[in-house]
């Protein structure tokens, strides 16, 4: 897999430890097939111990979908939309072939993102037609470089269209396949790495122009 | 795939500056709540039965009557057995006597 289409390498001193918080997040197991099963029999305990194990990631990707501010309010609606939906398909879940709930939970919920950004966003500018502006940084201490770059992402992100958000979290963020990815999206595993491609690429300009400017 | 898994390590670690909104206290109850709501209640206006207009049942009531006195005559009729044998059956075609004749 071509990692992008632009040159170097963005490299962040805020990385290292970065990845420690990430890799913490990656080790929680999925929910045990016991439990799993007793939730799709309609046990409300069993139920309550999915959500609670896929909350977490579910407002992830909702929060970085829409991630502007005032939206609070409405990842926690389509977060509980999203727990609903799998409330009333739980029973079903499998008959399709699926076996990765976490998948499928987040398949959910970046669909109904995904609906939520064309509703409010019909035209989105096309991924090219961007220039993608960052901030100069000016300070240097930790958090504020955080900060600065969780506003460089922003920027970048709030350039892509809902399409290419998703694929781009599900991936880097929630490490789904491209196949999951492909059918959350309702495309084909080539459109999948040619979006994640060109999200990649918008993403290291911005980053990029960021610490160009140091 | 260790160029991959280092690439996505590093992507993983940028996004990791970009905090998401952690779920709220008392979500999964919420949730619980949410999904356990009985179904929405079918509302439909029941209306009382309009008032029944005397014309119209008297109408109905002599139409009954009529229809009585037509058919229970006739199916009294049909079900009689037929009244008479062969001696009383007058036959047109016996020859009567005309008396003697006369030139």
């Amino acid at each position: 897999m071509s990692s992008g289409t632009s040159g170097a390498r963005v490299r962040l001193p805020i990385v290292g430890r970065a990845l420690e918080s990430a890799r913490v997040a990656e080790e929680r197991t999925d929910l045990d097939e016991v439990t799993l099963a007793r939730a799709r029999r309609g046990d409300r305990a069993a139920f309550r111990a999915l959500v609670e194990r896929y909350e977490r990631p579910v407002f992830a990707l909702l929060g970085r979908m829409l991630f502007r501010a005032g939206r609070e309010a409405l990842v926690e609606d389509l977060a509980q939309e999203t727990f609903v939906r799998v409330f009333r398909g739980l029973p079903q879940f499998g008959a399709d072939g699926r076996s990765n709930v976490a998948a499928w939970i987040l398949t959910i919920a970046a669909r109904l993102a995904i609906d939520e950004l064309r509703r409010q966003q019909p035209h989105a500018v096309p991924l090219d037609a961007h220039t993608l502006a960052v901030a100069a940084p000016s300070a240097t201490d930790e958090p504020s470089e955080r900060r600065r770059v969780a506003a460089a992402i922003e920027r970048a992100v709030d350039g892509l269209g809902p399409e290419y958000r998703a694929a781009f979290l599900l991936r880097e963020v929630h490490d789904m396949d491209y196949q999951s990815i492909a059918e959350a999206l309702r495309v084909d595993v080539g459109t999948v790495k040619s979006r994640l491609s060109r999200a990649r690429a918008a993403l290291r300009r911005a980053l990029q122009g960021t610490y160009d400017e140091r | 795939m260790n160029d991959d898994r280092k690439r996505r390590d590093e992507w993983r670690g940028l996004l990791d500056a970009w905090t998401a909104p952690a779920p709220p206290r008392g979500f999964a109850a919420r949730v619980l709540d949410a999904c356990e709501l009985p179904p929405p209640v079918q509302l439909s206006i029941v209306r009382d039965p309009p008032p029944r207009r005397l014309g119209a049942s008297g109408l109905l009531v002599c139409a009954a009557i009529a229809a009585a006195l037509i058919l229970i005559p006739f199916a009294l009729h049909r079900r009689q057995p037929p009244v008479a044998g062969a001696a009383n059956v007058v036959t047109i075609g016996n020859s009567f006597d005309l008396g003697p004749e006369h030139d």
